[in-house]
Formats: C-alpha cells, sequence, structure tokens
C-alpha cells in the first residue's frame, strides 16, 4: 500500500469512526422534551416545578433554561432559531409585541373557561391587533407606600405631601421617590395632569397625547419646579430609595420586587394610592403584565400540543400560578384572579389593591421610536432637562412632537 | 519540512500526519453532521469546503506551499469571507423587526392568526386514539350542552352511550374502535394531532389543544397560491404581496399584516442610508465625528506616547521603573480601565467631581462627553504608542545623529528632519492600523458613554458620541425595533472608507514598497 492510498483510508477511516459516533446517541432517542426560557427571577422557581408541570403533560419531559439575567435572556432569543428556540418563553408584555411583529410567538385559541379566570387587562396587555399571545403570569405594578410616622393617614392630595415637604424641607431629601425610575414615576405624571395619551370611552385614544397638556404644564411648575427655575427635589426617579429608607422622604412609589430592602428597615409604612391635585383623585401606575408564550418553535420541534397542554393545564390553572408564585417567593400580584385572592402576603395583596387603578402598558406604543425617540427616553430626557432648569412649557412640547408621531404610527399598526 | 524540522521523519511521521489529520476529518465530518441536524446549510457547505481543501493540500503532492497555508486559509474564510460576504447579502435584504422569517414561514404564522374560536368558545373534552387502520379518530362531548359526536378527518357523527364508557367521573374514557393513545405515543406523534382537524360540516373544524382538550375553530384567512393573496372570508379583505415583504390590504397599500418576511430589496437600504432624511442626518453626524475620533484618537496618543518615548530615550535614573510604570494602563483589560472612568466622571459621586469641587454632568453635554471620550482613549492609548515609539527610536542608527550634530544641527533640527520622517516611515503602517482600530473602537464608545448623551425630546436617533460601529449597533440590536438589514448596510459603508482610506495612505506613503 503507498503511502498516497495510506492518506485517503486513514481518512476514511477517521470518517466512519465520526459518522458511527453520531449514530449511536440517536439508538437512545429520550422522551420528547418541551423546552422553557425564563429569567434569573422566574427560571429558578420554574425549576423547582419540573416535576410538577411534567404531571401536566405525561409523555413529554420539561426541560427549563434559566437565564442570568433578563438581558441575557432576551439576547438569547434574539439570537434563537429553530435549532436552538425554546418552546415556551416567560417574561414581560414586550415579548408578545415583538414577538407576533416577528412571528416567533404563536397566537393562542383561550377557552371561555380560562378566559373569565384572568381579568380583561390581563389578557389585553398580551393582545396584538385582538389577537392573544400569551397565558398572563404576574402583574408588574406599583403603589404608593407612605412613612406612617409622617403621615398618620394617607394624604388626600398632592398639595399635602408638597405642603409637608416645603414645611420639613431641612430634614426631607425629597417629597416622592419612585423606586423604578421613570417608568415608575407614571403615578405621579398622571397625578399632575400629564402621561402619555389620553381615553376615549375607557380606551387608549393614541391621538390624544397628553404629555404637554396644559394642567400638566402648570402643575409641573407648581410642585416640581423651585424659585430658581430647577428641580426643588420634591419628587425624584432616581437614586432617592437610600432617602427613604432612612427616613427622610414620606412617599414612595414601590414595585413588589422593592420591598424586601424597605422592610429590612425600620420604616412603618402603609399602602395607599398616590394621591392627584384634588381629593378622590389618584394618579395611576403602569400595570405590565408578564405570561408564558408559546413559541414558533414549538411547531417545528413538534411540541405544539403539550406545549399548549402545559400552558392550560398549568400555567392558566389556580393551582399552577400559586405553586409558580410560591417557588419564587413573589410579592407580585398574580394576573389568576382566583389564585390572587388565595395569595397571603400583605405586600401582594397591597399591591394587588393599587393595581386595580393601574392602566394598561401597551408596550407597543411606548416602544415605538417612529418619532425618533420611544416614550421612556424622551420621558427620561424631558424630565432631566426641566430639572436642569429648562423651559416647562417648550421642553414638553418637543418631547410632544416626538410622542405624537410615536403613537400615531403604532396606531396604524 | 515540519517533521524534518522536529526531527521526525520516515513511518512515524507519516503516521503523526495521518493521526492529525484523521482527527481533524473526524471533527469536522462531526460539525457537517451537526450543521445538517440544524439546517445549517450554508456553514455545512462552508465546513465541507474546507474538508477538501484540506485534505486536497495534505494527501496530494500537488502543492506543497499549499501545505503552509491550507489552515490559515480555512480560517479565513471561515471567520473573515463568510461573515463578510453575509454582511453584504443581509445589507440587501430587508431584513429588519416584522420582516425576519421566510415568506412560507410568514404565511403560515398568518394563517395560524387567522384561526379563530367561533364566537361562544365552544370547547370540548376529548378522547383520542387510532382506529383499526391507523388513522386518527375522536369522540367529542361538548363541554356545555353535553352533545357526544364521533370524529374523524372526514366528518362527524352523533355516538350514542351504548358506543363509548365513562369513568366514574363521567369522563370518556373509552370507544367502540378507537384504541387510546399511550403518553408516550401521544407526545410522539405531537406534530400529527397539532395537525388534526375535524370537520364539523359547518366551514368550522374540531382541533385537539392537548390530550383531551379540543376547541371548535374558524379558519377565517386563507391563502391561494395561484394569486399569492390572502383572504379574510370573515371581514371579506384581499391581502396582496407589496413585493417588500409584507401582505398589504390590496385597496389600502399603508395597511398591512405582520409577521413580514425578509426579502431581497437591493440597495434600498444604501439609498435610505443616503437619501432619507431621518437617516442621513444622524449618519452624517455619526460620520464626521468618526473621522475626529479616530484622527484625534491617534493623534493624541501618538503625540503622548512619543513624547515620553523620547523623554525616556535619555539614561535618567529609574528609567526601568518609569518604563514599566507606563505600561501598566496597557496592561489591564481595557474594559476594567473604562468602567473604572465612568465612575469617575459619575457626577454624583465621582472622584473627578469631588476631587475638583465641580458640579458637572459629564456626559450630558454632547463635547464634555467627547471630551471625555478622548481623553479616556489617550489614557487606554498612549502606552501602545510609547511602546512602538521607544523601538523606532532605538532601531534608528545613532550615526545619522552623530552626522547631524557634527554638520550643526540643534536637537529640535536633528529630530523634525531625521528622526520625525524615519519614524513615520517605520510607524506609519501601525498608526493607520490604529486608525482602523479607533475608526471602529466599539468598547470604548459603548462602556463609557453608550453612545450618549442622545437628544430624545428633540427625537434624535444618534448620540453624540456614537461612531459609526455603535450607530450600527444601536440599529442592529440597540432597541426593541432591529433593522439589521440597515445596520448591514452601514457595516459595509464602514468597510470601504476604512478599506479605502488605508490602501490610499499605504499607496501614497509608499510604505509597502518598503516592506
Amino acid at each position: 500500500m503507498n503511502k498516497k492510498r495510506i492518506g485517503v483510508v486513514g481518512a476514511i477511516a477517521a470518517a466512519a469512526l465520526a459518522v458511527s459516533a453520531l449514530a449511536v446517541p440517536s439508538a437512545f432517542a429520550a422522551k420528547k422534551s418541551i423546552v422553557i426560557w425564563a429569567d434569573e427571577t422566574k427560571g429558578p422557581a420554574l425549576l423547582k416545578l419540573v416535576k410538577d408541570m411534567g404531571k401536566s403533560v405525561p409523555g413529554y419531559t420539561v426541560d427549563v433554561k434559566s437565564f442570568a439575567s433578563y438581558t441575557a435572556l432576551q439576547d438569547a432569543w434574539d439570537k434563537a432559531t429553530s435549532a436552538t428556540g425554546p418552546d415556551l418563553l416567560l417574561g414581560d408584555g414586550a415579548f408578545a409585541t415583538k414577538g407576533a411583529k416577528a412571528g416567533n410567538i404563536q397566537s393562542l385559541i383561550i377557552s371561555s373557561a380560562t378566559r373569565q379566570a384572568f381579568s380583561k387587562g390581563a389578557f389585553e396587555a398580551l393582545s396584538v391587533n385582538g389577537r392573544i399571545y400569551g397565558i398572563p403570569t404576574d402583574v408588574d405594578t406599583t403603589a404608593m407606600i407612605y412613612n406612617t410616622a409622617m403621615f398618620a393617614t394617607a394624604p388626600k392630595t398632592i398639595g399635602d405631601i408638597y405642603d409637608y415637604y416645603i414645611k420639613n424641607k431641612a430634614t426631607l431629601t425629597n417629597g416622592v421617590c419612585s423606586f423604578n425610575g421613570s417608568w415608575g414615576a407614571q403615578p405621579m405624571l398622571t397625578a399632575l395632569g400629564g402621561g402619555a395619551w389620553g381615553y376615549k370611552n375607557g380606551k387608549p385614544d393614541f391621538t390624544d397625547v397628553v404629555f404637554n397638556s396644559a394642567a400638566f404644564k402648570a402643575n409641573v411648575a407648581k410642585y416640581l419646579i423651585g424659585a430658581d427655575g430647577k428641580t426643588n427635589n420634591f419628587f425624584s426617579y432616581d437614586g432617592c430609595d437610600t432617602a427613604f429608607k432612612a427616613g427622610k422622604t414620606p412617599i414612595a412609589l414601590v414595585g413588589a420586587w422593592n420591598m424586601s430592602s424597605i422592610e429590612a428597615t425600620s420604616v412603618k409604612f402603609a399602602w395607599g394610592a398616590l394621591p392627584g391635585t384634588t381629593a378622590g383623585t389618584f394618579g395611576k401606575q403602569w400595570g405590565g403584565v408578564s405570561g408564558v408564550y408559546l413559541t414558533s418553535y414549538a411547531t417545528t420541534h413538534g411540541v405544539k400540543t403539550g406545549a399548549n397542554q402545559l400552558l392550560n393545564k398549568f400555567f392558566a390553572t389556580e393551582a399552577g400560578q400559586l405553586s409558580f408564585n410560591e417557588a419564587q417567593k413573589d410579592q407580585r400580584p398574580l394576573a389568576h384572579i382566583t389564585a390572587a385572592a388565595k395569595t397571603k402576603d400583605k405586600n401582594a395583596a397591597g399591591i394587588g389593591a393599587a393595581s386595580v387603578n393601574s392602566i394598561g402598558q401597551i408596550n407597543g406604543a411606548l416602544g415605538n421610536k417612529t418619532g425618533g425617540s420611544d416614550w421612556y427616553a424622551v420621558l427620561g430626557d424631558a424630565m432631566t432637562d426641566i430639572f436642569a432648569g429648562k423651559d416647562v412649557s417648550t421642553t414638553l412640547d418637543k418631547g410632544a412632537a416626538v410622542l405624537k408621531q410615536n403613537f400615531a404610527n403604532h396606531a396604524k399598526g | 519540512m515540519f517533521y524534518k524540522l522536529v526531527g521526525l521523519r520516515g513511518p512515524l511521521a507519516l503516521f503523526l500526519k495521518l493521526g492529525i489529520l484523521g482527527g481533524a476529518d473526524a471533527f469536522m465530518i462531526w460539525l457537517i453532521s451537526a450543521a445538517i441536524n440544524k439546517s445549517s446549510f450554508i456553514i455545512a457547505g462552508v465546513v465541507t469546503a474546507a474538508l477538501v481543501f484540506i485534505n486536497y493540500s495534505f494527501i496530494t503532492k500537488g502543492s506543497i506551499p499549499l501545505k503552509f497555508l491550507a489552515v490559515g486559509l480555512v480560517f479565513f474564510s471561515i471567520f473573515v469571507v463568510t461573515p463578510t460576504g453575509y454582511t453584504i447579502l443581509m445589507s440587501t435584504y430587508n431584513f429588519k423587526t416584522g420582516n425576519e422569517i421566510a415568506k412560507a414561514a410568514a404565511i403560515n404564522e398568518l394563517i395560524n392568526n387567522g384561526i379563530v374560536s367561533d364566537s361562544e368558545g365552544t370547547a370540548y373534552d376529548l378522547f383520542l386514539g387510532k382506529t383499526s387502520n391507523g388513522n386518527y379518530a375522536g369522540i367529542l362531548e361538548n363541554q356545555v350542552t353535553k352533545e357526544v359526536l364521533y370524529a374523524d378527518e372526514k366528518g362527524v357523527r352523533p355516538v350514542g352511550d351504548s358506543e363509548i364508557s365513562r369513568d366514574i367521573s363521567g369522563y370518556i374514557t373509552g370507544a367502540d374502535g378507537i384504541k387510546t393513545l399511550t403518553d408516550e405515543e401521544f407526545a410522539n406523534e405531537d406534530a400529527v394531532i397539532t395537525a388534526l382537524r375535524f370537520p364539523l360540516g359547518d366551514g368550522s373544524y374540531a382541533a385537539p389543544q392537548g390530550s383531551n382538550v379540543a376547541a371548535r375553530l374558524i379558519q377565517s384567512v386563507v391563502y391561494d397560491p395561484v394569486t399569492d393573496q390572502l383572504e379574510n372570508k370573515e371581514l371579506g379583505i384581499t391581502y396582496v404581496d407589496n413585493g417588500n415583504g409584507n401582505f398589504v390590504v390590496k385597496d389600502d397599500p399603508s395597511t398591512r399584516l405582520e409577521p413580514g418576511w425578509r426579502t431581497y430589496s437591493g440597495f434600498d437600504n444604501f439609498r435610505s442610508l443616503f437619501l432619507d432624511e431621518k437617516l442621513r442626518n444622524p449618519f452624517i453626524k455619526v460620520f464626521i465625528w468618526t473621522i475626529a475620533f479616530a484622527f484625534l484618537s491617534v493623534g493624541t496618543t501618538f503625540a503622548v506616547g512619543m513624547a515620553l518615548a523620547l523623554a525616556l530615550e535619555a539614561p535618567i535614573k529609574f528609567r526601568r521603573f518609569y518604563r514599566g510604570f507606563l505600561i501598566l494602563p496597557y496592561a489591564i483589560p481595557s474594559f476594567m480601565s473604562i468602567l473604572i472612568w465612568r465612575g469617575l466622571f459619575n457626577k454624583e459621586f465621582g472622584a473627578i467631581n469631588t476631587l475638583l469641587g465641580l458640579d458637572i454632568a459629564w456626559f450630558d453635554s454632547p463635547w464634555l462627553a467627547r471630551f471625555a471620550v478622548l481623553l479616556v482613549n489617550l489614557w487606554l492609548g498612549f502606552p501602545y504608542m510609547y511602546l512602538i515609539g521607544s523601538g523606532a527610536l532605538q532601531s534608528i542608527p545613532k550615526e545619522l545623529e552623530e552626522a547631524a550634530s557634527i554638520d550643526g544641527a540643534s536637537e529640535k533640527q536633528t529630530f523634525y528632519t531625521i528622526k520625525l520622517p524615519l519614524l513615520l516611515q517605520i510607524l506609519g503602517p501601525l498608526l493607520i492600523a490604529s486608525f482602523a482600530f479607533n475608526f471602529n473602537n466599539f468598547n470604548i464608545i459603548y462602556l463609557l458613554t453608550g453612545g450618549g448623551p442622545t437628544n430624545a425630546i428633540d427625537g434624535e436617533v444618534a448620540g453624540a458620541t456614537d461612531i459609526l460601529i455603535s450607530y450600527a449597533y444601536k440599529t442592529a440590536f440597540g432597541s426593541n425595533f432591529q433593522d439589521l438589514g440597515l445596520s448591514s448596510a452601514i457595516s459595509m459603508v464602514m468597510f470601504v472608507i476604512v478599506g479605502t482610506m488605508s490602501m490610499y495612505t499605504l499607496k501614497k506613503s509608499k510604505i509597502m514598497d518598503t516592506l
């Protein structure tokens, strides 16, 4: 045998070895697997529930991939292919909006019984163009808590809080603190007559941009701006949580996820809703809904019916939602009506009561940036500029011009 | 040659060669098989080509030089040529959020979205199984009316109580002529069960939604492959292909259906980049800053690096210590340095404001943010220039300096007329490489300022410190709306600019002639 032939034979032998090595695993075909992706807040809880979930889909195995962060999950989802993607995905409402557009999240057929088990708003938040794209799990919203050493009962108007702040300015850092940035500032915006869009017949009216309403302009100038034309620090949404925990701010706008750090302090608090400029009116917070989504990859993986069954028999049920909540040790209000009522945590109950007052966080509109920038960027920049001394009216008008284009284009579809 | 160099020859060398080649072949065949399994046919094709090429190079005696270049060429083609080719290809597609999947997949999704429940949301308890001839059949029990139907793919008919059996709770657990499925059988045939339709005779059908539940559904949207149109039968609307990756309402093309699909769009992305005001204005602004940033970065780091190299050329005390000290910024991973600098510039807690008693929001002002970027890049880049400058200075023959000195040239004259031209001759290629590096210096922008500040209330898309690469990244991945086609077009423009400038400079300076 000459050298050339030995080389060819060697290469063929190596190839045969590689192919046979590949053939071995296929002989031990495993059960069909339903793969679920979630972030670091929900993933570990799902890992604890793999057995429970498996009982809802006998014949399948359930595999959970827990990502280190929400960003990591989002990043992996953006890069997912039919070869790598999950069958079910847990995430916030933005996944529904983007997935419906991209075609990688499937719309669901929801039975009347399941529809009735959830609040109407919960399914609306996960709907795009009238189609439902997810089973709601929990509600991401905020509520007001007030330091009971400063207010024995809930303040009646924003003016009450303002007067208290001005009177005790020497010892206070802020009057109202949003623990969750500009997203959590929504009750203050709406309490002062602002916000994103108006409502007509109880439905969002995207042609009515209230970001620069006359009332909001006047109230921002009255309550949020000092004599020097800059912020009077009555309201802060950036790094103000420490002051509340130190007892130097009477009011905070908080989410369920903020509660453990607050409860670790000596601050005594009670729940409520941020009052408006007149008694009996209240600011309204965003009510975002997280959900479980059926991906288009479930079809390519041949597990769509099984994944659908897992959605309906576990995630959409009272028992499933309660066990998920228990495993998460989360204080977010559950989306399932009877499951939420059975949640014993007092903070979850407080937030849950406040969530009644929330407004739908319509991610498609808020994330639209056809006007140049999206809602959060416009709001952040506008507040920064106003607090730094720029003219309130001009700044809000400029922001509203961008938002008008965004919302109009969102409404067009 | 290699075997001779390491002292190996004869059968041992041959077997070593065959062993390495066989191992590489096995690995590549495994890669091909894995790629085919994952339907990544382009990757499978590229690896197959590499497999053939490497084996040809090493098994035949046709081309000895190929043996030395083959592996490098394979990696070059995988990591440079293929991504470049893919970027060029993507720049000619409308590949963006809403237009990501193939047309067939988009049609499938639109048809799936066109499946709706009936107005009552009719649901059935389902007993599913197979008939003796292997076809699927089931017993449907309406959850409200309790009507019981035998169903198969031909249709439905009423069933009498004598034909079915129930458990203690009243659920149907058996039916004449239908053999139930085991859990494993159900799971293994999921795809078939997903596609099952039991026609109910009025245009609607019952479809399984799990192992024991079905829903009455109506297919409101249908696709006609002959006319390539979608029709919503409920609303009476016809949708046509707009030629740009979406079905649109026939009478109102501004209303479109989503998802769309990615489609070839020729030079549309480039045309938008240069002609659409919303894209062109930020692009020009970013382009100017990118050029300025790259030039100023190379200029400042070169100036400081050379100045230090010249200063330390003289035999001063502690020279070794200074030299070691100066390369420290180069030894620390740049991302760590950048993040530390970001902290130093923090308005509230940063050391710069605290120590100098300032209250400056460094990253809120466009010019201050640009200054900060250049300053940090100077910190990161001068050690490199110092190192190569020191090396270059040492390579200039001392005789030249001595001759100039004898001829009466001052130190300044010697530097500007002898040393600097020689240094530029030596360092020219490295300066061009440094320019190209800074042109695409994503890390410093992303980690220090994130491209900001961006004036969002004026609707600005690009930030004041965004350079083309960070702008391309933002366009591709920066928000919920991702435009990968446009981002690829921006990348192509960058490639052409850097390539042209480098080629022109290299040619003009005749540096390559001397290498």
